[in-house]
């Protein structure tokens, strides 16, 4: 049975209800996505850089090259940010939108590696890539949960 | 995106108030890996849409595999697509031959 894992409080900020597990779940996710990030292999991070001029090679070319390290370095922050937090039983709503902006970046990386569809799958335990699986259904429940929070203090 | 709800199609154009004479449109795509409810949180926070025009968004995204969410010159329609990229959703931009 799932608990809420997020909730507003009094003072305008999110208060924070993961367990130890959890934390150190999305600690050891993040440090493996700050690996994915500066390997910058394109089959795991096509999803994190997507083609902004389909029509127009380029125009793709000098956008692709104004941003690229840009969202490269937001996203690192990011990584740090969230690590530096993962232990806090509040956060902010600037912090929060950092962790499901980074939660959301791990969901990508690793539905791609998936070949996630529209159709949630069952798990197979023989499935070499099972814990991954599990890993991936995990970040959407806590990002649904931090997202519908977060959607409830606009 | 999972989870789809049937309801009436939107007027997006119209409720967006697009101007025929601006020439680049932003575009996001529907993906299987971003969650509904996060699409609408996006487009809520980037361009300051209500909750209902934000779902409407969000579900013409899910059901038709697309849906313009800004428009504006070239300059201003690169900048929404980099920071609808900073978070993750899958958007494009062209120009707008409608």
């Amino acid at each position: 049975m799932f608990r809420r894992l997020f909730a507003l409080t009094r003072d305008g900020q999110i208060s924070v209800r993961l367990d130890d597990t959890m934390r150190a779940l999305l600690r050891q996710a993040t440090e493996e996505l700050r690996e994915v990030l500066l390997v910058d292999e394109p089959d795991l991070t096509r999803r994190l850089y997507p083609t902004a001029y389909p029509d127009d090679e380029e125009l793709e070319g000098d956008y692709q090259e104004m941003v690229h390290d840009q969202l490269l370095m937001q996203r690192l922050d990011g990584i740090d940010q969230l690590q530096a937090s993962i232990d806090d039983e509040k956060i902010s709503f600037d912090v929060a939108d950092v962790w499901m902006n980074t939660i959301n970046q791990l969901r990508l990386v690793l539905g791609t590696q998936l070949d996630v569809g529209e159709e949630q799958v069952e798990i197979d335990e023989d499935d070499p890539l099972a814990t991954s699986h599990v890993i991936y259904q995990v970040l959407s429940y806590v990002l649904e949960e931090l997202t519908k929070v977060r959607l409830g203090s606009l | 995106m999972s989870s789809p709800l049937e309801v009436a199609e939107p007027d997006i154009d119209h409720e967006l108030g697009l101007d025929a004479d601006t020439p680049w449109v932003v575009l996001v795509w529907n993906d299987p890996i971003n969650l509904m409810s996060y699409v609408a949180f996006v487009f809520q926070k980037l361009f300051g849409y209500s909750e209902q025009k934000a779902n409407e968004l969000m579900l013409d995204v899910h059901h038709k595999g697309r849906a313009v969410v800004s428009n504006g010159t070239r300059e201003k329609a690169e900048a929404d697509v980099a920071r609808l990229h900073e978070h993750g959703l899958w958007a494009t931009m062209q120009k707008d031959d409608a």
